[in-house]
């Protein structure tokens, strides 16, 4: 099982994860913010991070993933959007496991997740 | 009898009728003439003015056949009145001039306005003189243009005069190389050659001539003798004679005029130059003098030379002026005294019309100058509009970008909320418990969705909404009791100050409203403590401020405040259209919302409406 960190400043979805996930026996911690994602990964040290791309104050989720990078190397990142896949640039998309365009359905997490678990690396 | 009174009361009533009648016809016969005669003598007296002018003057009907003339023009054309009434003008014209004239008239008729032409004009004799035409055009009591009159002057000595200064100085100007063309007559009146010339023969008794440098006579010969005149110019051989010993007689010599017996008739003579600058333009020649030494019966010997009968030309040279070589000499010296005043003149004039021509060449230039500026100026500020234009749409283009998206983003979280809540309440596993809570959260999330549309639709709505007059003080008071509650449950307290002097202004009310409470909402949620809520008059419209204590705005933040979705609470429930909406309604009616915020003061929001004219007429709807 994973270690999953979720970093979402809609209230909502860190709450609705992190309880989907517990469920499918994940451990499970959630931040609202870049600053307070660094700072909780820095602990936690998850093996997968489940981060928004736009965040307040035009923050964006891959900033908590590059600052995670050297302390936790075999970090994987999934990032979900409200937005359209194209708006993230091709780098970025590339750089991670996989992005996750709003709304999507539960199956679909679960097994994004499931798949990250089991991955390789 | 009495069987015949009746009948004669009757003729006489009848007669006493009739004379009535009659009276009342005459009454009104004088009427009618006393009318006609003062209708003639208005029409007399417009004759009469008309007639007196020298200018020419008519009327011509829509289809150009004359109507009127005055005295001046049917003398011009030599017609009377009435054989000219019903004549076009290719009856009275050459065929060219008609053409023209008719044309002018069709431009009047056409534009309806007047015209001013210089044009030719042929009087009977044929000749062609310049006229200045003013045409006008006629119309009836409908306004539509029934004809043209004109009316014309003789302008032929302004255009003349005009056209010789033209050429005086398009001579003088010529450069230096072709200076050959340039004559006396370019610098001066050949009036006033000929009258100095005429002046200066009749003082002294001598003859004079101006002529050109080739020797050909300029002036008419002033106070010639017969001998002279008559016999020795009247042969080729005299004549070229004459000619050959002029052109010395006027050679330039720097110690005065040349004077010496003329290589023709062996009279004498004497000449000079007339110059402008170092150019020479004319000679002057004078002489035809005897002295008191002469011998006759040698210079009769000239006589056989050129083939003049000898008595003759003895008695013509009995007639030529005698006077001693001294005085000859002193005639010479006046006469190289007016020669070098005339020639400073002709420099001076020379200097002048260049100085005119350098003028009329600047403004010339100047001229063009102008029209290239004001085409370039033209030119730049149509692409400036075009640019502007473009940049406006690519503004607007790149608002709707930013609007829809945020519509997009904002909308996709709660509706990504209600599937994830909804599946996960649908799946097998999940207890009772966790699925109320869940269904808890999808209402949370719809009532969210339901405020962004809401929000997207006042957003659109205060665009367009309709003023009444309206009291600013009523309208915040109410949005500050709809939000006391609110300020409450947050430890906040309002602290209002409404100025009572404010006029009323054309206004939305609940648009106001709105972004009242939207500020005061937006006060509340930065944790303020204390809100002033103030109105007071400004320059040209009434002003309402909110100002907090709450967090202060961070600079960066400040230009992206009214953008549509911007929000430093996102997750928490704000949208980022409140201040949007607000900046809506006010530009709405005009106005502006200016943010102040530092540390020491808190943060002020400033919403100027301005008392826009005709604003009270939008009023209702």
């Amino acid at each position: 099982m994973s270690r999953v960190l979720i970093v979402d400043d809609e209230k909502i979805y860190c709450d609705q994860l992190t309880l989907i996930l517990m469920r499918e026996s994940h451990e499970v911690r959630s931040a609202s913010s870049v600053e307070k994602g660094i700072q909780v990964g820095l602990e936690f040290r998850p093996n997968l991070l489940v981060a928004d791309w736009r965040l307040a104050d035009g923050r964006n989720g891959i900033e908590v993933a590059r600052a995670l990078a050297s302390a936790i190397p075999d970090l994987l990142t999934i990032l979900i959007t409200g937005c359209l896949v194209e708006e993230i640039p091709r780098e970025t998309r590339q750089g991670v496991f996989r992005v996750l365009e709003k709304p999507f359905s539960l199956d679909e997490v679960v097994t994004t997740i499931h798949d990250a678990a089991t991955s390789p690396v | 009898m009495n069987g015949h009174d009746e009948p004669t009361t009757a003729t006489l009533d009848e007669v006493q009728v009739l004379r009535d009648r009659v009276a009342e016809l005459e009454h009104a016969h004088r009427e009618r003439r006393l009318i006609e005669e003062s209708l003639i003598e208005s029409k007399a007296r417009q004759k009469a003015i008309l007639d007196n002018i020298l200018d020419i003057a008519w009327l011509k009907d829509r289809d150009f056949r004359y109507v009127a003339a005055n005295r001046a023009f049917t003398r011009l054309c030599g017609m009377s009145t009435d054989e000219l009434v019903g004549k076009t003008d290719y009856d009275l014209w050459p065929p060219e001039l008609a053409e023209k004239y008719r044309q002018d008239d069709l431009e009047v008729m056409r534009t309806g306005v007047v015209r001013r032409i210089e044009e030719p004009l042929q009087d009977l004799q044929g000749r062609i003189t310049r006229v200045e035409t003013i045409k006008t055009p006629v119309r009836n009591d409908r306004g539509e243009i029934i004809g043209t009159t004109g009316i014309a002057r003789d302008v032929t000595e302004r255009v003349q005069s005009e056209e010789a200064l033209h050429q005086r100085i398009e001579a003088l100007t010529q450069p230096p190389g072709e200076t050959s063309s340039l004559g006396i007559e370019d610098l001066f009146k050949l009036e006033d050659i000929q009258a100095i010339s005429d002046a200066f023969a009749e003082a002294t008794g001598v003859a004079s001539l101006i002529t050109d440098l080739d020797g050909q006579p300029i002036t008419k010969p002033s106070n010639f003798c017969r001998l002279c005149l008559e016999l020795v110019r009247r042969t080729e051989q005299g004549r070229l004679n004459c000619m050959h010993s002029d052109a010395q007689l006027g050679e330039m010599r720097p110690d005065g005029p040349v004077v010496q017996p003329c290589l023709s008739a062996g009279l004498w003579g004497g000449g000079t130059s007339i110059c402008a600058g170092d150019r020479r333009i004319a000679k002057w020649l004078v002489g035809q003098v005897l002295d008191e030494f002469q011998d006759d019966e040698q210079l009769l010997r000239y006589a056989d030379r050129i083939g003049v009968d000898v008595e003759e030309y003895r008695a013509a040279l009995g007639e030529v002026t005698r006077m001693p070589l001294s005085r000859f000499r002193r005639v010479c010296d006046a006469l190289g005294l007016i020669a070098n005043q005339l020639s400073t003149l002709a420099l001076r004039n020379v200097q002048q019309a260049r100085e005119i021509a350098a003028r009329q060449q600047a403004e010339r230039e100047l001229d063009c100058y102008k029209n290239h500026l004001e085409e370039l100026v033209e030119h730049r500020t149509h692409e400036l509009a075009k640019s502007k234009e473009n940049l406006l749409r690519a503004e607007r283009l790149a608002a709707l970008g930013t609007l829809a998206g945020g519509i997009a983003h904002e909308i996709n979280n709660p509706v990504g909320g209600i599937l994830l809540l909804a599946q996960y309440a649908l799946s097998r596993r999940t207890e009772p418990e966790d699925m109320v809570d869940a269904l808890e959260k999808i209402v949370g999330c719809a009532q969210r969705c339901k405020l962004i549309v809401q929000n997207v639709l006042s957003f659109a709505r205060a665009q367009t909404s309709s003023k009444a007059p309206a009291d600013l003080n009523v309208v915040v008071r109410q949005a500050c009791e709809a939000v006391a509650a609110y300020a409450a449950d947050n430890h906040c307290r309002l602290s209002i100050h409404l100025d009572a002097g404010l006029e009323p202004l054309a206004m939305s009310t609940t648009g106001i409203e709105q972004v009242t409470t939207n500020l005061l909402r937006n006060a509340i949620q930065a944790g303020a403590r204390c809100i002033d809520v103030r109105t007071d008059g400004a320059p040209g419209g009434v002003r309402l401020t909110v100002a907090n204590d709450g967090a202060r705005i961070a600079p960066g933040q400040i230009p992206r405040l009214f953008d549509p979705f911007f929000t430093t609470r996102h997750g928490e429930g704000g949208t980022g259209l409140g201040l949007s909406i607000a900046h809506g309604i006010a530009a709405d009616h005009g106005g502006t919302i200016e943010v102040t915020s530092d540390a020491e003061r808190g943060t002020a929001f400033a919403v100027f409406l301005p008392r826009q004219a005709g604003s009270m007429d939008q009023g209702g709807g």
